[in-house]
């Protein structure tokens, strides 16, 4: 080894060749293996913005308990699915692109793109319906799923997934499931993290032609699973330093706020209009 | 006489992550020719994330960022030619060497880079054999990268992009977890390597390394600017 303090470089390090690389076909790692990894770390997407929600409408649903914005999140989209009046989908549609119209852009995006696309996939699913002569299927269906899905994505884009998970102990769910849910929740987003930085480090130094591409996949997918499993270990460990005895509290949400009445208040409105729509009323 | 253009140039740069996350704000900094610059601040104040605009992994929300003449934009690195010269041209050795190592063995990562740029199989066991030598890795050839200690996978981590000959050598945190032995080795390459005429940016919590390698300090607070 070279004398630390003063090393003589190699005369390839400091020659001023120009490298010209050559095309490969890396387009699937470069777009869509980085893309499939990054959806994995949207898990903290709700967790970056909690709590400094842009929209007025977010900020105001913010203070409603979790799972009180849990329950009426079911009654909705239980309320949208069971509608045969078309009147209450749109009432339904129109308010969720109100608030919608209240976020910025970026988040309107990360929200319609999903709904969008999954609205135009069952419209597709329901051509056959329309030909068998029920022309207004595809359209229905694919308002309901448009409507039903904003709804969704706008509690989880919008809510941390430990809180959601959190607020499933309202439901009497065992703590002990919430803790694995926990976990796993955790566990895939690291495991997203990390697939995410090993594929980002391929692409930097993918600077030419990779002869064997099948080998930098499966040193991706072999080092993910080391990692995964020695955090696992590790975690187990930890815990079981910190005195974890397989008892796991999970404190429970104050339901009955004066903000979760007024939403739940807004919630019977709605379930009103349905029975009225629905002639129940 | 005219001064040499900067290598790396970020003019009044913002970027945040999502909506509300800032992470720069209205950054200003450049790297001149044979340069080692040390970006230094407290924890979270955007360094990472400068390296990370400047390697062209993330895009500035305003302002401009240039590196070796060229704009690193979006339009940079979707043509897939200009990208890969570029990635070439600027080794980046991530602050956590975990990330970058996938390679079923030390040897075989170092070699990487050279034989994607489509060197003689001579030419590529030539670069290994050197790089090893100057990061004194050379005994770790055959080992699987994933079981070295934390400070020896920092080494292989530098020494797979030095790999590659870069022009500018972007480096987060490159002595964090070394011993002391380790810290002289990578001190004493990239002094060597800016004294060649190449150009350095590391981040870095530890005052030695910059006067190690007698760095100009850009500093940042943690209000995401740059403070000096």
């Amino acid at each position: 080894m070279a004398d630390p303090s003063s090393q003589v470089l190699p005369d390839w390090l400091v020659a001023d060749d120009a490298y010209v690389p050559s095309r490969d076909r890396d387009g699937f790692l470069r777009r869509n293996v980085l893309r499939l990894t990054g959806l994995l770390t949207d898990f903290q997407v709700g967790a970056a913005s909690y709590g400094r929600a842009a929209s007025p409408v977010d900020r105001a649903l913010g203070a409603v308990p979790t799972c009180v914005r849990m329950a009426g999140l079911l009654v909705c989209l239980v309320c949208v699915s069971a509608a045969s009046n078309m009147a209450f989908v749109y009432l339904m549609l129109a308010l969720v692109l109100v608030a919608m119209a209240s976020r910025p852009a970026p988040a309107i995006v990360r929200q319609l793109r999903p709904a969008a696309i999954a609205a135009a996939v069952s419209a597709l699913l329901m051509v056959p319906a329309a030909l068998l002569g029920q022309p207004s299927a595809p359209v229905r269906m694919a308002v309901r799923v448009l409507t039903s899905l904003c709804l969704v994505l706008g509690l989880s884009q919008n809510v941390p997934w430990n809180r959601l998970v959190a607020a499933l102990r309202a439901f009497h769910l065992s703590a002990e499931v919430i803790l694995v849910m926990d976990l796993a929740l955790k566990d895939l987003q690291l495991l997203g993290r990390a697939a995410l930085e090993l594929t980002e480090a391929i692409a930097l130094r993918s600077v030419g032609v990779d002869r064997d591409r099948t080998a930098s996949a499966a040193g991706v997918m072999g080092v993910c699973f080391l990692r995964m499993h020695d955090h696992a270990a590790r975690q187990s460990e930890a815990m079981a330093c910190r005195g974890f005895t397989g008892v796991y509290e999970v404190p429970a949400e104050r339901v009955l706020t004066p903000s979760a009445i007024v939403y739940l208040a807004g919630i019977a409105l709605l379930v009103c209009c349905f029975c009225f729509l629905e002639g129940a009323m | 006489m005219s001064e040499p253009e900067p290598v790396v140039l970020l003019d009044h740069v913002s970027f945040s992550y999502g909506e509300a996350s800032l992470a720069l704000d209205d950054v200003s900094f450049e790297v001149a020719p044979g340069e080692a610059v040390a970006l230094l601040g407290p924890n979270g104040c955007g360094k990472s994330t400068a390296l990370r605009v400047l390697n062209g992994l993330e895009f500035a929300r305003s302002g401009s960022v240039e590196v070796l003449g060229r704009r690193v934009d979006r339009e940079l690195m979707s043509d897939q030619l200009a990208a890969k010269a570029f990635h070439q041209q600027v080794g980046f050795v991530f602050q956590n060497a975990d990330t970058q190592l996938f390679c079923p063995s030390v040897g075989e990562e170092v070699a990487f880079g050279p034989r994607q740029m489509g060197l003689s199989e001579t030419e590529v066991k030539r670069r290994v054999a050197d790089v090893m030598d100057v990061f004194d890795i050379a005994h770790l050839a055959d080992r699987a990268p994933y079981h070295l200690s934390g400070g020896e996978r920092h080494k292989v981590a530098i020494a797979c992009v030095v790999s590659m000959a870069p022009r500018l050598l972007v480096l987060d945190e490159p002595t964090s977890g070394l011993d002391e032995e380790s810290e002289d080795v990578v001190e004493g390459f990239l002094r060597s390597f800016v004294a060649a005429g190449r150009s350095v940016l590391v981040t870095t919590h530890h005052p030695c390394l910059v006067d190690a390698i007698g760095a100009r300090v850009v500093r940042m607070d943690k209000d995401h600017r740059v403070v000096s």
